[in-house]
């Protein structure tokens, strides 16, 4: 049998300013029906030009040779008359992020129609439209009918992903590629994506080739691999070769990082919750709700509760996590402690101190004392300022009265207390990058020497390897500077790292607390077990036993309806 | 239902900002030297005190003030003081038309042209092509229609003798050609860098590589996603636009010797002819106001955001 997508020393590159990027270099794999192929590699690797070459979809700059024979039909150099028959039609596709990826102006109905028209132009409007619901209602759109006529903006990140699954199998085509189709998913709804993906490729019987930098993700989905590095084919071959007996060192390298946070690693002696320390923060009964726009003129008012009526105290020195979905309120409940976001009712005390009722002096000194640093590093640093400056903020509204020399050192000494160069000081966030914007971040939070250090989400934007490096940065720095730590994240394996208790939270509720190891050893509440293990693992064995596991359940509960 | 309330809502928001600018322009017209009779011949004082007597103005100003405002509440301009037989109201009622027809064209064209240039121009980011449009936009924004009006009287009535210089000739379409193209050109220009602007960032959007991956060609890509999005920006700019065009036929009109409402809110600021100039004041306001309501209205609509949001 031939080969459904054979790809054969593929280059792409592309001419920026005269100078010219390789993107790939000499990339070839085959794929037959029905294969499902992951694609693995770090951004930057070449793995998302790679599936956009193939589809013709690369930026105007971009330039691909070599071949790609899609079932007899060389791709490369096609017209895009000629390729628009192949994709959208036998080749479809999903994206990284189902926010931006349909088109909020158009009706869901509008976009997904506007595929059929091309591809079917045969069908009636009438048997267009049954179509479309049809394929709403089989990648699990509740009242798909109604979707239909309804846009993108009304729809969660895991149901947008839905409409794109159903917009891509639209025409039964023989080859889905999924580039991160979860990445900007909470773990539990990319569980049901993958399992989706999977479910659909048995019964459209199509190929797919699943686009991922989560080793986990791959183990969990895919039958080949091929692992990436700077635009060149690392390794290719069957899951459990590559991820049991790896033979290039990159992918040993990779596997390493993937299993070193992973969310079963025993830890070394598990720091026992201090109860003598001092209190540095404690909610007491703290809720926070918004007031919802009024859906017609006479509705009642009707509120968002984010936190509801949460209890707890974190104790100096410690590293308190806080886990839970997006939606969970766990961002809330950090602003609270930063006075950034007022409680509806009950209070919050940091270091001894209600902030619902101190005066502006001393909520100057709360502010000192806890310092935050966020998720997205490129958009929390301010772009027209220098490292120097965004350092230098910090130091001049809580010490004004320091000398400028003084200022300066510490300003040196914050930057390479980071890892970074006093050669930074001078460059502006563009200049950096990810890894490096969220050092500055650091560094920035750093500087008023705080004692309380809020992380909300800051590891979740970046690459698993500068991941790794900015933990063990935290990590020294909380060692090295005794700070109290709260740690937000979905990311449950960082979690894990480095925190030494965890709440888990859900819809503004804490649904489980405790230690980190009971928490992730013995879980109690059916949340927290989902939770735990919808993380996909770098362990293929193990996530096929999950899958089957959850087959089975999902097999039951639909026998006995 | 939501609709009713944001139209509602408006409405009454507008009232203030009338209130506001009934106030300016009556204390503006006040404060420029000299009054509406103030002749060559001065006129017997006798005679000046009688007519001031008649027409309140012998009153305190914040008297003046309050009774107008009490008339304008009844739909009524009060009578011009230059045009003796005539109330304000009849002036605007004979005025609008040509000045209406004079800038629905204009507005017309620079949207056709504005919207079909940059689209042009977006499509071909980066090429001569798009250079040169935008070149001639640059321009077309920079040169004050005083200057365009006269360039374009030179050159084609002129030199080439295709159009009349001026006259209105009850609208004939050779008599609007040069006096709508000179009110339209800034806008067109405008309306085409807003389109190109608006259109490149639409087109470097994830949707539209999902189309593209969804094997559907440029052509209805550029139909059925992208031009919505692009003609945002396009609507909402129709408000300053209309205000624009109508600051612009003020002049345009004089300049061709239109009969409009333009020509009459000039003479009758010449002349310290109180009640017209603050007729025409109102008058531009409500419209302007009026316009802009439509443009949000036409805006909900487009915007599905904001259409459930509302």
């Amino acid at each position: 049998m031939s080969s459904l997508l054979s790809v054969k020393k593929l280059n792409v590159s592309f001419s920026s300013r005269g100078e010219t990027i390789h993107a790939v270099n000499n990339l070839s794999f085959n794929l037959d029906q029905n294969e499902i192929l992951g694609i693995v590699g770090e951004s930057g690797s070449g793995k998302s030009q790679t599936v956009l070459s193939i589809m013709g979809l690369l930026e105007s700059n971009g330039r691909s040779s070599g071949s790609v024979i899609f079932k007899d039909t060389e791709l490369i150099g096609l017209s895009s008359a000629e390729l628009n028959k192949v994709r959208g039609n036998k080749i479809g596709m999903i994206f990284q992020d189902p926010m931006s990826s349909l088109n909020p102006y158009i009706s869901i109905g509008q976009q997904m129609s506007g595929v059929l028209r091309q591809h079917r132009p045969d069908y009636a409007k009438a048997e267009t439209k049954e179509r479309c619901i049809e394929l709403l209602d089989s990648v699990g759109i509740p009242k798909p009918a109604q979707r239909y006529e309804g846009y993108s903006f009304e729809l969660s990140g895991g149901m947008r992903q839905r409409v794109m699954i159903a917009s891509a199998l639209l025409t039964n085509p023989d080859l889905l590629i999924a580039d991160e189709p979860t990445t900007a998913l909470d773990v539990t709804v990319q569980e049901k994506i993958l399992d989706l993906i999977l479910e659909v490729r048995e019964k459209f019987s199509m190929a797919v080739i699943l686009i991922t930098h989560d080793l986990g993700v791959v183990a969990r989905t895919c039958q080949n691999v091929l692992v990436m590095k700077n635009g060149d084919p690392q390794e290719y071959g069957g899951i459990n070769q590559i991820f049991y007996s790896p033979r290039s060192d990159y992918t040993k390298e990779l596997l390493e990082k993937s299993r070193e946070v992973s969310i079963y690693e025993d830890q070394e002696e598990e720091a026992k919750p201090k109860q003598n320390k001092d209190v540095v923060v404690s909610a007491n009964e703290t809720t926070v709700s918004f007031e919802m726009p009024k859906q017609t003129l006479f509705s009642s008012k009707e509120e968002l509760i984010a936190v509801n009526n949460i209890s707890i105290k974190v104790y100096d020195g410690e590293v308190l996590g806080v886990v839970g979905e997006s939606g969970s309120g766990k961002s809330t409940l950090a602003k609270t402690f930063l006075a950034l976001q007022k409680p509806t009712s009950g209070s919050v005390e940091v270091f001894g101190q209600n902030l619902s009722e101190i005066n502006k002096r001393k909520m100057k000194e709360a502010h000192k004392k806890t310092q935050v640093v966020f998720q997205d590093p490129f958009s929390s640093l301010n772009p027209r300022m220098t490292v120097y400056e965004i350092l230098a903020e910090p130091l001049n509204s809580f010490f004004s009265a320091m000398s400028k020399d003084s200022k300066d050192k510490d300003i040196e000494n914050g930057i390479t207390e980071v890892g970074l160069g006093a050669d930074y000081l001078g460059r502006y966030p563009h200049e950096l990058s990810g890894g490096q914007c969220q050092r500055v971040a650091i560094a920035r939070a750093l500087m008023p020497k705080p004692q309380l250090l809020i992380c909300d989400e800051a590891v979740s934007a970046l690459d698993a390897s500068i991941r790794g490096e900015i933990i063990d940065l935290l990590l020294k720095i909380k060692r090295e500077k005794k700070l109290t730590m709260i740690f937000i994240a979905h990311d449950l394996a960082v979690v894990r790292k480095i925190c030494d208790r965890v709440i888990v939270m859900k819809t503004g509720e804490i649904v489980e607390k405790g230690t980190t190891s009971h928490v992730f050893n013995n879980p109690e509440k059916n949340y927290t077990k989902n939770l735990l293990s919808s993380v996909p693992l770098p362990d293929p064995e193990l996530e096929q036993k999950k899958y089957k596991a959850r087959r089975a359940r999902s097999n039951s509960s639909s026998d006995s309806m | 239902m939501n609709n009713i309330k944001f139209v509602l809502g408006r409405f009454l928001g507008a009232i203030p900002t009338l209130l506001a600018l009934i106030c300016l322009a009556f204390f503006l017209v006040k404060a420029a030297p000299g009054g509406p009779f103030d002749l060559e011949r001065s006129l017997p004082e006798e005679v000046e005190a009688n007519l001031r007597a008649a027409y309140n103005l012998d009153d305190p100003v914040y008297k003046q003030l309050y009774k107008y405002i009490g008339s304008i509440l009844q739909g009524d301009f009060g009578p011009s003081f230059q045009y003796r037989d005539y109330t304000v109201t009849e002036l605007i009622a004979s005025g609008f038309p040509v000045s209406l027809r004079l800038g629905a064209f204009a507005i017309l064209l620079a949207l056709l042209f504005g919207t079909i240039i940059g689209t042009t121009a977006a499509l071909n980011q980066n090429t001569k092509l798009d250079y040169s449009v935008m070149f001639f936009g640059m321009i077309g924004i920079s040169i004050p229609n005083f200057v365009m009006a006269p360039l374009l009287v030179l050159l084609f009535s002129i030199v080439l003798s295709v159009f009349p210089a001026g006259g209105y000739n009850n609208g004939a379409f050779l008599n609007m050609v040069l006096p709508v193209t000179a009110l339209a050109l800034p806008q067109v220009a405008y309306i085409a860098r807003l389109t190109r602007g608006s259109m490149i960032e639409v087109l470097s959007s994830n949707f539209v590589r999902t189309a593209k991956a969804q094997g559907i060609p440029m052509r209805n890509i550029i139909f059925g996603h992208v031009l919505k999005p692009t003609l945002l920006p396009v609507v909402s700019y129709l408000g300053p636009a209309t205000a624009a065009i109508i600051t612009g036929s003020v002049v345009v009109e004089q300049i061709f010797g239109l009969p409009g409402l333009g020509r009459y809110f000039v003479q009758g600021a010449l002349n310290r002819d109180y009640t017209l100039v603050m007729g025409v004041v109102v008058f531009y306001g409500c419209l302007i106001i009026a316009f802009n309501l439509i443009v949000d209205t036409i805006y909900g609509f487009i915007d599905p955001k904001i259409k459930t949001s509302r």
